[in-house]
């Protein structure tokens, strides 16, 4: 695959866009109006030095797949480093923002890397050029995008039935069945209220109501990374004796989370909102909207650690890890606000951030998100759907050989 | 009469993976010791079979374990993908498979719920499942057993409601992996019934069993695999004869039949 002249052409929008970007979410407000002659005079600087990284690392060249995902992770992060010492070159250390230029590396990556995704899953085809149209070649079979998510209408039946049985099997034997969803919550908020009022005080008001959103949130997002490293490994039986589109397996997962999810918000979100004395505002209408995002973005993580365990085992126990450390670099525990100002935007960009931030503007504020979540949220959860997709998709032939 | 399925030099390989790479514990170790490392064996399951298999055909596919039967019915059934070769298969078929035992059953599930679980791995909608739902019941006997978690069933009749919603899906190539091996005779009576009259519908049947009888009950034509080749495809006498000459051979000679599941 050869790419067109334009790729580097749209390569270097999005550097200076995403360079852009970076610095508006780094200096929210008036302080982006300070600071913006100087992201101006850098910007050449910028875009010069990350087109030059990613064409001396070979994402120009005859690569596909795995190989040019990883040169353009490279190429991104070069280039990235190479702007910021330029910009020091040119302009002194205090030029240089390093928050800003994490973020410019991030949205850069996920933008590269998910828009030559987004081309690959288009283009590919279900069969490469069938001699009679009556057959189908095996050999050349191939699962693609459109078609998986055609299948998940097909077998809408078969998602439901599986989200039930996981529902089911939860809570068959058990005498208060689904009670036992609430009593994990509820034991937390008492927690909560017991550590937050006696022991770490604070003086935020219906601070449990605040970390109840990140919290609720925050376990729907990694028991669905948790479960889904063994969507395809434990599904092995099934795997080696039906066709059908893998990929509902994870998503199976995801939406079995969701649904108890939902239920404990269902639940919990009313009484919350009566107790603490909220009042109704017109940006909770947005909740569903972010809900989805974070819906998109759970997707995507499923589907790679699903594909990944299959080849690599140890991906369950580096999850665990990365889930620890990530917990932590989550505004949930903590509001946003608290943090240093030059870390706010690193914590701001970690992958969860975006949602729970939201979800805490929109419902403890009742504020209308600010514009960086709205842009961390859409890239995160596009370039996560996309990638993951890819990576699925193109694992898929082999996974059932690795069981 | 047109082809159903066509195999043209097909092969399968596989990897047979000693020491799993899989696990990063594998990976470090192997920097420092070599027999730590992961040894990759090549395994050709099938070589270079060529078969045309028309529609409304019922061809028994014979051969000792390891021959690579099951791995031709697993093509066939788009569960691996063919190293080389091509396998051509009719567009928008149906294709039933009955390749393990219960297989997308959960043993705390009851046998109504299982049913339209397993039902809708095969794509079905609730209310083709519904529709579907008494045939299944009735066909397989175990009326009295739906609502009882399958973890109490037998293996005979894990069978019996597998093959029941198997039969009751109403494929266009069916495919069966020794689904004889339990069950009792009166099951085994049915399903042979069942078959014959697929066969007579136009059905096209793919048929791996170990039993002489079942394949002449069922089938017009037999494949004969021997170490992933295809030795023998013709009448089902003259098959048989051929496997037992085969099978005999081997025996004489003293080469036990290893046992190979891929």
């Amino acid at each position: 695959m050869t790419g067109g002249r334009w790729e580097p052409l749209l390569d270097a929008a999005l550097a200076a866009a995403c360079y852009l970007l970076a610095y508006r979410i780094r200096f929210a407000g008036p302080l982006f109006g300070d600071f913006l002659p100087y992201a101006i005079t850098a910007l050449p600087y910028v875009v010069v030095s990350q087109m030059a990284a990613l064409a001396a690392c070979g994402v120009y060249g005859r690569t596909t797949g795995i190989v040019r995902l990883r040169r353009l992770g490279v190429g991104t992060a070069a280039g990235t480093a190479a702007a910021a010492a330029v910009v020091w070159l040119a302009h002194g250390p205090t030029g240089v923002s390093r928050a800003a230029f994490s973020a410019d590396f991030l949205l850069f990556a996920m933008t590269t890397i998910g828009w030559r995704t987004a081309r690959v899953l288009g283009r590919t085809r279900a069969s490469d050029g069938p001699d009679d149209p009556a057959m189908v070649d095996r050999a050349s079979e191939r699962q693609t995008l459109g078609a998986t998510l055609g299948s998940l209408v097909q077998y809408r039946e078969l998602v439901r039935n599986l989200v039930l049985k996981d529902l089911k099997l939860k809570y068959r034997g058990s005498v208060l069945g689904f009670v036992w969803s609430l009593v994990n919550p509820l034991v937390m908020i008492g927690v909560y209220t017991l550590a937050f009022t006696y022991i770490l005080r604070n003086s935020i008001e219906g601070f449990v109501f605040f970390l109840m959103l990140g919290t609720l949130a925050w376990s729907f997002f990694a028991s669905s990374a948790t479960m889904s490293t063994g969507a395809i490994v434990d599904g092995g039986s099934l795997m080696k004796s039906v066709t059908f589109p893998r990929a509902i397996l994870p998503i199976a997962t995801v939406l079995f989370n969701l649904t108890q999810y939902l239920l404990t918000v269902l639940v919990f979100l009313p009484v919350m909102l009566v107790i603490y004395r909220v009042p109704l505002a017109p940006e909770m209408l947005l909740y569903p909207v972010f809900l989805l995002m974070q819906v998109l973005f759970t997707i995507g993580v499923a589907l790679m650690l699903a594909a990944s365990t299959a080849f690599f085992r140890d991906v369950r126990h580096l999850l665990e890890i990365a889930l620890a450390i990530l917990f932590w670099l989550t505004p949930i525990l903590y509001p946003i606000a608290q943090v240093d100002e030059r870390l706010r935007t690193v914590i701001l960009l970690s992958p969860l951030s975006p949602f729970i931030v939201a979800y805490q503007q929109i419902f403890f504020y009742g504020q209308w998100p600010q514009l960086s979540l709205w842009v961390v949220g859409m890239t995160y959860a596009a370039g996560a759907f996309v990638v993951g997709a890819w990576l699925f998709l193109s694992l898929e032939d082999r996974l059932v050989e690795q069981l | 009469m047109d082809p159903a399925i066509v195999a043209d030099d097909l092969s399968k390989c596989f990897f047979l993976r000693h020491n799993r790479a899989g696990e990063l514990k594998v990976r470090f170790l192997g920097l420092f010791e070599k027999q730590r490392r992961e040894q990759i064996e090549q395994f050709w399951a099938l070589r270079g079979v060529s078969t045309t298999i028309g529609h409304g055909e019922a061809v028994g596919v014979i051969g000792r374990n390891g021959s690579g039967k099951s791995t031709f019915l697993k093509l066939v059934a788009g569960l691996h993908r063919p190293t080389s070769g091509r396998l051509l298969v009719s567009r928008g078929a149906r294709i039933g498979t009955m390749i393990e035992l219960g297989v997308g059953f959960h043993g705390e599930l009851s046998g109504r719920e299982n049913v339209f679980l397993n039902a809708s791995i095969h794509g079905l909608g609730r209310v083709e499942i519904e529709a579907l739902y008494p045939a299944v019941v009735s066909y397989s006997g175990l009326e009295h057993f739906m609502d009882v978690p399958l973890k109490n069933y037998s293996s005979g009749m894990h069978m019996r409601l597998g093959f029941a919603i198997a039969a009751n899906l109403d494929p266009d190539i069916l495919l069966l992996d020794e689904i004889f091996a339990v069950g009792d005779a009166d099951f085994q009576q049915q399903s042979v019934r069942t078959l014959t009259e697929f066969r007579a519908r136009g059905k096209t049947i793919l048929f791996v069993s170990h039993s002489p009888e079942s394949v002449r009950a069922i089938c017009q034509r037999v494949l004969v695999l021997e170490h992933g080749r295809l030795m023998y495809d013709g009448g089902v006498g003259e098959g048989l004869d051929f496997y037992a000459r085969l099978a005999s051979g081997y025996q004489q000679s003293g080469m036990s039949s290893e046992k190979l599941s891929v």
